[in-house]
């Protein structure tokens, strides 16, 4: 085994690899399209509504005005499938730009504590803030 | 006695290269030393002896100038008395049927024929001085006599039987029969299954001294060899310096000899007829041909990192490796996804209501007792994306430089990956964003780590690409 057979080699192996990949990926790419879709969302949103009720975890937010004009909210929600980022989509859209932005999710209860800056150089209230969200949250 | 009688070993050699390059002078000298010595430690009928040996010496300077003489068989024969220990023991069965043969005094090709099954039996190495010299005491004959058997020994011990140098050229002086049977000499040498015995230092001279553009089917094999010169070309540097020697033919052979030596046959084969111009060309195209590879290996590397042989080759390795993970994880998946089908399958087949029930049934899990686990990285120019799965949880750890709102696509492209987001921890960090992902995979979805990886490095390029460097917009 001399360098040059070596590189060889290993060049030979990689593509042997790479054509193995591609044809398992794409075969269950096949077999995925071809399942049917489960019913398991749902399921799992009324686990986690139970679960929240069982350990006695409360929907809520919380708005704090932080530093002149960052908030810091705090938002426990029921854990729904992609709701994080419709959540996230919410706050684009309404120009809220988040920083530092944390998600736990615990016993089908999800909490998002992020810290908002202000939008658009405008100075906003706590409470504005917090009912905004509290719509959203609903919305969503 | 018999000891005594051997000769210091490199008068050995020497006589028998005499023999192959025909120098008369150290022929004769080495042929009078060892005559001598033996003759000094004869110990039976050392008259006898000494005036048959001396004879024979006779015979040595004698037969010196002539291409086919008996001399070279006296040399055989002296080398037989002489040596009794070294390769001539194979001499000396025949010799001593020789013996026999000395008193029907007929030297025939049918002595050599029946030698020839004598030489076959060469294992016996106890042959003992004495019988030679109670053999030559016990008869007159003319030494040349017993001669006739040894040319084929020695030549044959002498030279591997795979080198057809001194088998086929005339031109060499080798032990010859007398002009009687001298066709005979040839056809033993030919079908004699000998031992090969090469002295290495023989062998090399042999080659030296054959002209350059003979061709020896021991060299043939060698011809691999002269590829090597490319090869080696990087363990030796002195490659380029070589081939400006004047005798290039000759330091070739000696280079083929050393090579196949040392490193014995090595992969491709190249015709070069060691031509030093030639040699110039192939080297300079292996070296191309080098470079060529380790940048081929480096396309193939998803990540390369610097551009030096040895970062290619470090990255290459880590890359099959990440390469045989995915291919575990996938076969599992396919498994996993095969298993399910059939169970849905035959649920369905079973009864209609069961259609409903969560498809996955604990079941199931027998079939993979194995724990899924994976793990591979993927950086872009402004991304690092680090995706680790065992069994249903996947972590990933996403580096990117600050500009966009990464947090938005990241989660889009999670959900369409039907991953579902439990943690996100990370923040604002110098020029850079960093976060720690932690999600499970939906039942059912049939993603891997590769998969994954590749979607986000493929959005967060996407992002970056479309969003101008100014501006801070989602």
């Amino acid at each position: 085994m001399n360098k040059a057979t070596i590189v060889e080699d290993a060049i030979t192996y990689i593509e042997k690899l790479q054509m193995t990949v591609k044809v398992l990926s794409d075969q269950l790419l096949e077999m995925e399209s071809s399942s049917e879709e489960s019913e398991r969302p749902r399921n799992d949103e009324i686990n986690a509504a139970e679960e929240m009720k069982k350990h006695g975890i409360e929907e809520k937010v919380e708005v704090t005005n932080v530093d002149g004009c960052k908030l810091w909210i705090r938002i426990i929600s029921k854990k729904k499938r992609s709701r994080i980022t419709k959540f996230l989509e919410a706050m684009a859209s309404h120009g809220f730009e988040l920083s530092d932005t944390n998600v736990t999710t615990f016993k089908g209860a999800t909490l998002i504590s992020s810290c908002l800056n202000g939008v658009y150089s405008y100075k906003i209230e706590a409470e504005q803030v917090k009912e905004l969200l509290q719509e959203i949250i609903k919305s969503i | 006695m018999q000891t005594d009688r051997r000769q210091p070993p490199d008068n050995h050699p020497k006589m028998y290269e005499e023999t192959g390059c025909f120098d008369p002078n150290s022929m004769a000298e080495g042929g009078d030393d060892g005559i001598s010595q033996s003759v000094k430690h004869h110990k039976e009928d050392d008259a006898a002896v000494s005036a048959i040996e001396l004879e024979l010496q006779k015979h040595l300077a004698f037969n010196v100038e002539d291409t086919h003489t008996q001399s070279i068989s006296i040399n055989s024969n002296t080398h037989s008395i002489h040596d009794p220990a070294n390769q001539n023991h194979q001499i000396l069965p025949p010799y001593e049927h020789s013996h026999s043969n000395w008193d029907s005094g007929v030297v025939s090709a049918d002595h050599m024929g029946g030698f020839d099954q004598n030489e076959n039996d060469q294992s016996q190495q106890s042959f003992i001085n004495t019988d030679i010299s109670s053999s030559f005491a016990q008869s007159q004959t003319p030494p040349l006599l017993n001669l006739l058997q040894f040319p084929r020994c020695t030549t044959s011990s002498m030279l591997p039987p795979n080198s057809s140098i001194s088998f086929t050229n005339p031109d060499h002086h080798f032990p010859v029969p007398p002009p009687t049977s001298t066709d005979v000499l040839y056809d033993p040498l030919f079908h004699l299954n000998l031992p090969p015995q090469p002295q290495p230092p023989l062998f090399r001279e042999l080659f030296q001294s054959i002209p350059h553009g003979y061709s020896f089917p021991a060299s043939a094999s060698r011809a691999a060899a002269n590829s090597l010169f490319g090869e080696i070309g990087d363990e030796r540097d002195a490659t380029g310096a070589f081939y400006e020697d004047g005798d290039v033919g000759v330091h070739l052979d000696n280079r083929v000899l050393e090579f196949s030596r040392d490193l014995g046959c090595i992969g491709r084969r190249r015709e070069t007829a060691g031509k030093p111009t030639k040699h110039f060309a192939t080297e300079r195209q292996r070296r191309e041909q080098l470079n060529g590879k380790f940048k081929a290996l480096k396309d193939l590397v998803p990540n390369p990192t610097k551009n030096d042989r040895a970062s290619v080759v470090g990255d290459a390795i880590e890359y099959i490796k990440e390469l045989l993970r995915t291919v575990n994880e996938l076969k599992l998946l396919v498994e996993k996804k095969r298993c399910v089908r059939e169970r849905r399958k035959r649920h369905r087949t079973e009864d209609d209501d069961e259609g409903m029930k969560p498809l996955v049934d604990p079941a199931d899990q027998s079939y993979n007792s194995s724990l899924r686990s994976s793990w591979l990285q993927r950086k872009s120019k402004d991304t690092e994306v680090d995706v680790r799965i065992i069994d249903d949880e996947v972590t990933i750890k996403l580096v990117q430089r600050k500009k966009i709102d990464c947090l938005l696509f990241v989660s889009r492209v999670l959900d369409e990956l039907q991953l579902d987001l439990h943690h996100v921890a990370g923040g604002h960090i110098g020029d850079y964003y960093s976060f720690l992902f932690n999600t499970k995979i939906y039942e059912g979805s049939s993603v891997y780590a590769g998969s994954i990886a590749n979607k986000l490095i493929e959005v967060m390029d996407k992002q970056y690409a479309a969003v101008p460097p100014t501006s801070c917009a989602y």
